[in-house]
């Protein structure tokens, strides 16, 4: 992803220096202190996640059950081949990209516009930003317990109120029927980390200077125009990095479906990493659950490399 | 009284839109919450009626007191700011040191280092709970802070590295080299320019590692179970058994846990919009 | 840009950072103590034996009680008791003994023990409880249980108390309705139709279809056509042939024909079954007296009874008992010193604190008979039980896990729905446990 280069902006040059620095002193420094300067991240994550990760790959070709410790053998592509040849499989990634792709852009959506509501100066903004702030402040296991309780089919608070205005008769058991399962879970996932997105953007939308703005004012723009030819190229690549690293983090979690509905029901809530957990942690096949946690990286490494691709063209 | 300026009418009148706006936005996110407050504010016995209460009928401190005099959640407040606090801090160290490397420089590997910062996030972390609880073992930090603060680092740097670049490279270098120019060192440049301008986005991935860090459960249960170092989080686990839901408990739990952040952001949060002015690079 | 305010940013930031730099290299060298071998503590000879384990109330002391007193009555051994959530345990556990360091002893789930024990983490226990004089005190279930259900297997962990499933009921819907004690399966069905009333949002039983729910289903097709209808000689499953299918077709027609379960029923864990009683959303329900006290501090103690299960077309009764146990790890540090600990725990004085204490079964017929049990309904009512109540079949098997906490609770949607037949789904559930 080349860092940037924002449009319309010309006066503003970012990004690495396209010339090196005029004094020749600093020349064999500069070469060498990237890598110095890299190398305290690469040693932690290294040492504490990247070795087991690694370690992870091997047991993905190996036939490796934590019941028989002792009898792992090597077992080349098998785990792939059962994982590809598993209709779970393909179940649970079909989910896994439901569960991104409603998740992702409802966030994005909802975060970008409290954001730029967070970013005008009126009274009393400290109450918005405080209280938008909060979703995302609760632990996830208190998240997901919470909304399967607002969400009971008998004691909800979600499905009282609906009775009170009138709009169903009786309690709708969203979280046992495989049809609105999918969608209340969306939705409080949403809830959770929409504020991660409102966050970031402001972030982004607070580097901008705002005698643009008051340039393109005086220049007779409506906000709508503001926004889309100052607002958006400025902030468009933290948009683009928030979002990218958004897919990932999505695609990988799973503590607010399991707590809400472990993955049910009859499976529709199955994301992959419920099939990785499950695996692992219940069925002990380290080996198996190694090499479908493989095959998601396999796939969101596509996934992102199709993304920076577009993002190339649009540039 | 006189009537208002145009201009004064024009910014009241904005202002109501921009509540209007608010309104909702504010309601749908503390909604939930609320409920869980009241819960936390009800005794046992009157959490789960019908028809169900808004309001509570009785209302009651017990669950709190419970927290603080039956459990130590004192010493669990104390020792999730501990991990939480060190972790951002070393998170944020090592990750603005990465950060600056690929926004300011041009090197050979540097699309593949920042790949591998993508990659790494890509791995689900169920799979590594066993050998991160092999090496704390081994390097015999298990069940100390170090543990959770350096796992919580190895977690969020991928990410936040990735953040804090294009917070990085998204301010003009100019101002950086004209600073050197004068005489500056590069470091001297970096902390007396780019780190002033970059402040929102600092905090911004600041708030991030803490808010994971602080909130983080599984490897908290795995490898610091010790009273003496137990995050909130963990304790909040114990409410949830094999047979039941503490709600009063839990509810009271969840609110403790979740305020202090808030209280941290206001406070802080002027350092946030701190950048509003200092970032208005011509 | 205000050269004034950069700077006193720059210091704070500074400042600010030199704080945390300072307070992370500080922080990381504050102990907690750290493990990896329990060593000695101070005194030379001393054991400090590591255990592990759960409670249900966290704000409880009664594990470190009686460790002290374990403690003063022997003086070469030192328990130090780490209590964590019960969900950490396990996973726990996975990582230590895969790492070569298990605690001396732990609190162990029924669930888990026939997947460690595969693992050949555990000690076998035969050797010394059978030395131990009293061993008959022990209800012959309970030892069966820490057997997993196979008289000739080794006693993998040692029995410390237990829990009895029986029938809660409401007496006030049932006086109401004219209605009295389910006695018989048939009582059991007819009540759940008369007190169902669906405008009111009351249903008749409360079934429990998610996670852990296949033991109520497993009690009831046992019930109704004994354990054989269940579980073959060969320990297999046979609840699934056609033969047996009759009492799949009991258990579904509760919400397919009898339609006295509530909607949520294929997604209702634990903590709505009891929610569901509270709130007076069921009549009945099945579980242990672990819920009494909530539920008579919700309703009322004249609200709420429980009866034993009730007894199928045969006359016979069958039910589940769950036993709660304590293992001693092979690779811990002394097994003896640790079978000290774990019967002492066993002992009728631990055992009579604890259960008075934490509101299980005590697991010794001497403690049982103890007027504080006698008189307490519930308890009572689960002691009485005990002649017909049995280890869950199929514990002992590898896909034990993933019938109880995958296939049941993702196919009793379809199954109570009536998108799937009883045969295909007895036919699901018996494939994991084949």
């Amino acid at each position: 992803m080349s860092a940037g280069a924002t449009a319309g902006v010309a006066s503003r040059r970012t990004g690495p220096p396209a010339a090196p620095v005029r004094r020749a002193r600093r020349r064999p420094r500069d070469l060498l202190l990237p890598y110095l300067l890299l190398l305290p991240a690469c040693g932690i994550v290294a040492l504490v996640v990247a070795f087991p990760i690694v370690q992870s790959i091997g047991y993905s070709l190996h036939h490796y059950n934590l019941r028989e410790p002792d009898n792992a053998y090597f077992s080349g592509l098998d785990n792939y081949i059962r994982a590809l040849t598993d209709e779970m499989f393909w179940r649970a990634l079909r989910a896994t990209a439901i569960w991104v792709g409603a998740v992702l852009p409802i966030q994005f959506v909802i975060g970008m516009a409290i954001a730029v509501l967070m970013n005008r100066a009126f009274p009393g903004r400290l109450v918005l930003r405080a209280s938008v702030l909060l979703p995302w402040v609760v632990p996830s296991a208190v998240v997901a317990l919470l909304w399967r309780w607002l969400l009971d089919g008998n004691l909800g608070v979600i499905n009282d109120l609906l009775i009170r205005v009138g709009i169903i008769d009786t309690g709708i058991p969203w979280l046992n029927d495989p049809s609105t399962a999918m969608a209340v879970v969306v939705i409080a996932m949403t809830w959770h980390g929409m504020p991660f997105f409102a966050l970031m953007l402001l972030a982004a939308l607070q580097a901008v200077p705002a005698e643009m703005y008051e340039a393109a004012h005086l220049d007779g723009a409506s906000a709508l125009q503001r926004f889309r030819y100052i607002t958006w190229p400025s902030i468009i690549d933290t948009i683009r990095t928030t979002t990218l690293l958004r897919i990932i983090w999505l695609a990988n979690s799973i503590e607010i479906i399991w707590i809400m509905t472990a993955g049910g029901p009859n499976f529709a809530t199955t994301t992959l990493p419920v099939v990785t957990f499950f695996e692992a942690v219940r069925g002990l096949d380290f080996g198996y659950a190694s090499a479908v946690s493989v095959l998601l990286a396999l796939i969101l490494l596509a996934v992102v490399h199709l993304y920076v691709r577009q993002m190339r063209k649009d540039d | 009284m006189a009537t208002a300026s145009p201009a004064a009418a024009r910014r009241r009148r904005s202002i109501v839109v921009i509540w209007l706006l608010a309104l909702p936005v504010i309601l749908l996110s503390l909604g939930p919450f609320l409920w869980l407050l009241k819960t936390s504010l009800v005794p046992e016995s009157r959490i789960f009626v019908r028809p169900l209460e808004y309001l509570p009928s009785t209302v009651t401190l017990e669950n709190f007191v419970m927290l603080f005099e039956r459990m130590n959640f004192f010493g669990y407040f104390a020792n999730s700011f501990v991990v939480a606090l060190g972790s951002t801090a070393l998170g944020l160290i090592i990750s603005m040191s990465s950060s600056y490397a690929f926004a300011r420089f041009r090197f050979r590997g540097r699309r593949f280092f920042m790949t591998l910062f993508l990659v790494i996030p890509m791995f689900p972390t169920v799979l590594i709970l066993i050998p991160i609880y092999d090496i704390m073992r081994v390097t015999g930090l298990l069940n100390t802070y170090a543990s959770l603060i350096v796992a919580y680092s190895s977690f969020t740097i991928p990410f936040a590295v990735w953040m804090m670049t294009g917070y990085f490279a998204a301010l003009p270098v100019e101002m950086e080299e004209a600073a050197r120019v004068d005489g500056c060192s590069r470091f001297g440049a970096f902390v007396r320019v780019l780190l002033p301008t970059a402040v929102p986005g600092i905090s911004a991935t600041a708030l991030y590692i803490f808010i994971v860090s602080w909130n983080e459960y599984t490897f908290a249960a795995m490898l610091a179970q010790d009273e003496a170092v137990r995050t909130l989080p963990v304790a909040l686990q114990f409410f949830i058994t094999e047979f039941t839901v503490n709600w009063g408990l839990l509810a009271a739990g969840g609110v403790i846990v979740s305020l202090p952040v808030i209280l941290l952001f206001i406070v802080l949060q002027r350092q946030l919009i701190a950048g509003l002015t200092a970032g208005a690079v011509k | 840009m205000s050269a004034q305010k950069t700077s006193i940013s720059r210091r704070t930031l500074l400042r600010g950072a030199g704080l945390a730099a300072a307070g992370t290299a500080l922080s990381a060298c504050i102990p907690g103590p750290g493990t990896g071998g329990g060593g000695s503590s101070g005194g030379s000879q001393k054991l400090r034996l590591r255990y592990w384990a759960w409670v249900d109330d966290p704000t409880s002391r009664v594990l470190s009680d009686l460790a002290d007193r374990f403690n003063e009555n022997h003086p070469s051994i030192e328990v130090d008791v780490e209590l964590m959530p019960a969900s950490a345990v396990y996973e726990r556990l996975l990582a230590a003994i895969n790492a070569g360091d298990p605690p001396d002893a732990s609190a162990i789930h029924v669930n888990n023990v026939a997947d460690i024990a595969a693992m050949g983490a555990l000690h076998p226990l035969d050797q010394y409880f059978d030395a131990m004089p009293d061993k008959d005190d022990f209800v012959p279930t309970a030892v069966l249980g820490s057997r997993l259900g196979d008289e000739s297997a080794p006693l993998h962990t040692m029995p410390w108390y237990g829990l009895v499933s029986y029938l809660y009921y409401r007496p006030d819907w049932f006086r109401d309705a004219g209605l009295p004690e389910p006695r018989t399966t048939d009582d059991f069905v007819s009540a759940c139709r008369a007190v169902t009333d669906p405008a009111a949002g009351r249903y008749g039983y409360g079934l429990r279809g998610a996670t852990h729910g296949h033991i109520h289903y497993f009690i009831w097709l046992a019930t109704l056509g004994g354990l054989e209808a269940v579980q073959g000689p060969d320990g297999a499953p046979v609840f699934h042939q056609p033969e047996h299918i009759a009492g799949t077709d009991w258990f579904l027609d509760l919400a397919r024909t009898h339609q006295v379960v509530p909607p949520t029923a294929s997604g209702d864990g634990f903590e709505q079954l009891m929610n569901n009683m509270k709130a007076g959303v069921t009549g009945t329900a099945i579980h242990h007296i672990k819920s009494s006290e909530t539920l008579v501090a919700a309703l009322g103690a004249e609200n709420i009874r429980a009866v034993p299960m009730p007894v199928g077309p045969s006359g016979r009764r069958w039910t589940e008992f769950g036993p709660s146990m304590n293992a001693v790890y092979a690779g811990g540090q002394d097994p003896e010193a640790a079978w000290e600990w774990v019967s002492y725990l066993a002992s009728p004085e631990a055992m009579r604190i604890f259960c008075t204490e934490d509101g299980g079964l005590p697991v010794r017929q001497s403690v049982g008979a103890d007027p504080y049990f006698q008189e307490n309904p519930f308890a009572k009512v689960s002691i009485d039980s005990l002649p017909d109540a049995y280890l869950i079949p199929f514990t002992e098997r590898p896909g034990y896990a993933r019938l109880a906490e995958q296939t049941w609770p993702q196919l009793t949607q379809p199954a109570l729905a009536g998108e799937m037949t009883s045969a295909e789904f007895a036919g699901r559930l018996a494939e994991d446990v084949r």
